[in-house]
């Protein structure tokens, strides 16, 4: 998928319409285009007209520019997603009040002052309104002026019903919700789906009910009939219908990186640069892209900053204090800093593990401000894990009980964050009383069900450090607190707080394998399986990899039409540094503990089975489809390869000139060669037959560096 | 939006709980505790409490119980507008509110101090709300409590939006004040002057003049 942005104005903005676009019609559009165009507001407006893939973009193009909108293309070749193209058009939007509409929608003139003084007014709305419908008989298309008051009675009211026409709210909160959900394709749901989610995160809709303000529907054949027409468009009608009625989830969004993150990560330092550049590394390596990385150095006198510098990433952004100020300032001054609607609490010490901000956003239901997780202890000298899964967050249970909830495992809405504020008086212990304030004033978070961080153990945590401090304020805290109970509810409280059990954690049973693959280097050693990577990135991840003293071997595959080509890269002894530059890459990262003893001869055993089986079955169905092919050398095979081969030559049916070639032996192997170079002569041999149907399956290393090489013919 | 409000006579605590409906935004905090308890509250009254303490959340249906007034009725859609509301419920039956001759003096700043006799008037008295601690203290001078109804202010709003909260709480405790006024302490009134004018509106529905 590639984005472009053509043409438009380019004053001041304070309103932007976007158009979903693609092949509905280029003289719907222009006609829509120019109903936009007699706003007396026209001059604060820019209209963006987001193409997803129409057949004629460039005829698209014209009409959006003798519109006087903006041009934004989206190449793609799948159906229509128009919470895609919406989603597209607002990522170019310069407004902070925004609009969505379709290209067969007339604005009343007044309409697009009205819209951005209400959400200026009230930013925490979602402006609606009722469509009216107009007949086929009334002539618009191609239309200089409109006669607003035929319209008005030629026009048949439509039901609240779908919210589709006209859906307005501000870029915060477009922010806070992420957007349109783009797993909603071809027709329907996702405007209802959108301002739902916009409700569940405080913006009340409203609906504007003036005669003279309006939206009017052009007429045209239903866009909803000709979905149902086919049994996929019926079918994705469903999938939409199933996540508006069903996903509760708040926040949706592709993961990728986008110019506004969706997180901040905040991270407050202090002469930690030891343990600093594996925090990042750690962080860096989400799964989730669309964060920044929020780093203030409280005062630091060691390499802090040099370390940060050192880290080439655009979404990291380092504040200094000139002298520290302690943790609490440093944390609130985070929190002010934060570019994003969420602020995900890291400590410098701890290692994010790559799910987390996936899980932190799966949890966020309506009322939920936020959401925590389970840690995993882990020993600095000897890797030692322990683990704590946490507790459902019962405000009782936090205070008459421990082990609920590790402060550095949260996320909490940033506005949030900022109404309550660490309490800067306090030298420790900041953590918890912030955390007991908000739950006892009715901030909701949801247990993920996830382990989060991995809590390092070392001598200098500040809950060894300052102890004393820490017990002090968390008992200040608490007896405050406590005084919200009376006696019988504080039994009650203490009684809830006993029965409640730890929440079971995803892999909690297996944590060597969850949890020991992300420790540092020097804790562990770890093997990553990456699939999914295109062209040329497969060769240079490998170069990278074996650079930095990895060891890989490639697994083959065979596509549906019979071409062999590598599948996945096994790489074993990856570095963290390593792992940060193969999450840059657009592939899928499956990282294990490697228990093994790191030879080249493991990495072998390991993938020759799943070679074996794929070229076996690759000569099968070229048999099969090929009738009787004069030659095939497979440079690797194992016994499933072999076997067939014998089979075929035992046959004496044409295939004498099949030959194996490889580099280890099996036991009742007949015909085979080791030397490569042998092979190759066969190779020459057959590429001479004139009628061979010749396929070189090659293996160029012992690491099962396979590839096809079609070499029949002349 | 749907409100029920309940009193605690043990702790001497009321809790108010906002169920959103279909046009509805999901308030920030659902659910709202006073750290003390009114001893009478108007139905009149607890409908506009509700309406300010929950200013920003409520479109489409109003809902509580016992029903309000028609005059209070109407004085919420002009509250509301632009933003559409439909009172549910209505009680037609005449009912006498409470007099009064004091004016509440409504504070929600943590460092605000308690009032020297010198402050105010003899009749007038203090309602002042704090988001944290526990407790509350009642005098003759007034009345300070704990909410968390302050945290459903917004960064982005005026002074005078940001004391909506306190102010609705302050209704709900003027009847036991016999007070008939209100200031707003540290607000000026015409930095805001729309929402001003639509305050001094919906308070004088229920007998409470806006003093400022």
């Amino acid at each position: 998928m590639t984005g472009a942005i053509l043409g438009g104005r380019s004053s001041a903005v304070d309103l932007s319409v976007v158009i979903g676009f693609r092949d509905w019609g280029l003289d719907r559009l222009a006609t829509a285009l120019q109903a936009h165009a007699l706003s007396p507001f026209y001059d604060r407006i820019e209209v963006i007209v987001s193409d997803y893939g129409s057949s004629d973009p460039e005829a698209v193009r014209q009409v959006s520019e003798a519109g006087a909108a903006r041009y934004c293309r989206t190449d793609v070749d799948g159906p229509w997603n128009r919470s895609r193209a919406l989603n597209a058009g607002i990522n170019v939007a310069a407004g902070s009040a925004l609009v969505t509409t379709d290209c067969d929608v007339l604005f009343t003139p007044g309409l697009h002052q009205t819209v951005h003084d209400l959400l200026s007014a009230d930013p925490a709305t979602v402006q609606l309104l009722q469509c009216r419908d107009l007949p086929r008989h009334v002539p618009v298309i191609g239309a200089k002026t409109f006669d607003w008051t035929t319209l008005e009675q030629e026009s048949v009211f439509r039901p609240r019903w779908g919210m589709g026409g006209m859906i307005a709210f501000s870029r915060d909160a477009y922010e806070l919700i992420g957007g349109y959900d783009d797993r909603m394709h071809t027709w329907g749901g996702e405007d209802k789906d959108f301002a739902n989610r916009l409700r569940w995160s405080g913006h009340r809709t409203s609906w504007i009910d003036d005669p003279a303000l309006r939206i009017y529907h052009i007429w045209h054949e239903s866009s909803s009939g000709a979905a149902t027409a086919s049994a996929e468009g019926t079918a994705a009608i469903e999938h939409n219908k199933g996540i508006t009625l069903n996903d509760r989830t708040v926040f949706r969004r592709p993961r990728t990186r986008r110019s506004t993150p969706a997180a901040t990560v905040c991270v407050a330092t202090r002469n930690r640069s030891a343990y600093l550049q594996q925090c990042i590394d750690s962080i860096l390596f989400q799964r989730f892209e669309n964060f920044e990385l929020l780093i203030l150095d409280d005062g630091s006198t060691d390499e802090t900053r040099d370390v940060v510098a050192s880290v080439r990433d655009p979404r990291i952004r380092y504040l200094q204090a000139d002298a520290s100020e302690g943790v609490a300032v440093a944390r609130n001054r985070l929190v002010a800093e934060a570019a994003s609607p969420y602020v995900v609490i890291h400590d410098d010490d701890d290692l994010m593990l790559p799910w987390r901000l996936d899980a932190h956003f799966s949890a966020l239901e309506p009322g939920r401000h936020g959401s925590y997780g389970g840690w995993i202890d882990f020993d600095e000298s000897s890797g030692e894990l322990s683990v704590e899964t946490g507790k459902a967050m019962e405000s009782a249970a936090l205070l008459f009980t421990g082990k609920v909830l590790a402060h550095g495992t949260l996320m909490v809405r940033t506005d949030v964050l900022r109404r309550f504020a660490y309490n800067q008086d306090m030298l420790a212990g900041s953590d918890y009383n912030l955390v007991l304030r908000m739950t006892h004033s009715g901030v909701i978070l949801a247990h993920t069900g996830e382990f989060h961080i991995l809590r390092r153990l070392h001598g200098g945590n500040l809950t060894h450090t300052l102890s004393d401090h820490q017990k002090e304020s968390s008992r200040r805290t608490t007896n405050l607190l406590r005084r919200r109970y009376d006696k019988t509810q504080e039994v009650e409280g203490r009684a809830r707080a006993r029965a409640l059990k730890p929440v079971a954690c995803r892999g909690q049973d297996e944590l060597d394998a969850i949890a020991r693959p992300y420790l540092p280097d020097r804790l562990t050693t770890r093997q990553v399986m990456i699939s999914g990577l295109r062209g040329s990135d497969f060769e240079e991840s490998r170069r990278l990899l074996e650079e930095g003293g990895a060891r890989c071997a490639a697994r083959l595959s065979l596509s549906e039409n019979g071409v062999l080509g590598n599948e996945t890269l096994h790489a074993r002894g990856v570095t963290w540094p390593q792992l940060i530059q193969l999450r840059a890459l657009e592939a899928t990262l499956d990282v294990h503990r490697d228990a093994g003893d790191g030879s080249q001869d493991d990495d072998v055993e390991a993938t020759e089975p799943h070679a074996d089986a794929i070229i076996s079955t690759f000569l099968q169905r070229l048999i099969a489809d090929g009738g009787t092919p004069a030659g095939i050398v497979s440079l690797a095979y194992g016994p499933a390869t072999a076997e067939l081969a014998q089979s075929l030559w035992a046959s004496d049916d044409g295939y004498r000139d099949l030959a194996l070639v490889g580099w280890r032996q099996y036991a009742g192997v007949v015909h085979h060669h080791h030397d490569v170079t042998e092979a190759l002569d066969r190779v020459s041999v057959l590429r001479s037959t004139p009628d061979a149907d010749v396929v070189l399956v090659d293996l160029t290393d012992k690491a099962l560096r396979l590839r096809l090489a079609p070499v029949g013919g002349p | 939006m749907k409100f029920s409000l309940s009193t605690d006579p043990t702790r001497h605590s009321t809790t108010i709980v906002a169920e959103p409906a279909e046009y509805d935004a999901w308030p920030l905090l659902p659910t709202i505790d006073v750290s003390a308890m009114p001893y009478r509250i108007h139905p009149d009254r607890a409908a506009v409490a509700c309406s300010l303490i929950f200013h920003g959340s409520v479109s489409g249906s109003f809902a509580i119980t016992p029903p309000c007034s028609p005059h209070v009725a109407s004085a919420l859609r002009a509250w509301f507008a632009p933003v559409d509301i439909h009172v549910m419920d209505i009680e037609f039956v005449p009912g006498m509110l409470a007099a009064g001759d004091a004016t509440m003096h409504v504070s929600a700043d943590l460092m605000t101090a308690l009032p020297s006799s010198t402050d105010v008037d003899a009749h007038d008295v203090m309602f002042h709300v704090l988001p944290e601690g526990a407790g509350f203290l009642a005098s003759r001078a007034g009345l300070w409590v704990i909410s968390n109804a302050l945290l459903l202010a917004r960064d982005n709003e005026s002074p005078l939006k940001r004391l909506l909260p306190a102010l609705g709480l302050a209704i709900l405790f003027a009847e036991d004040f016999l007070a008939n006024a209100v200031a707003l302490t540290d607000v000026d009134l015409a930095h805001d002057p729309e929402t001003a004018q639509k305050l001094r509106a919906l308070l004088d529905a229920t007998g409470i003049q806006l003093r400022g």
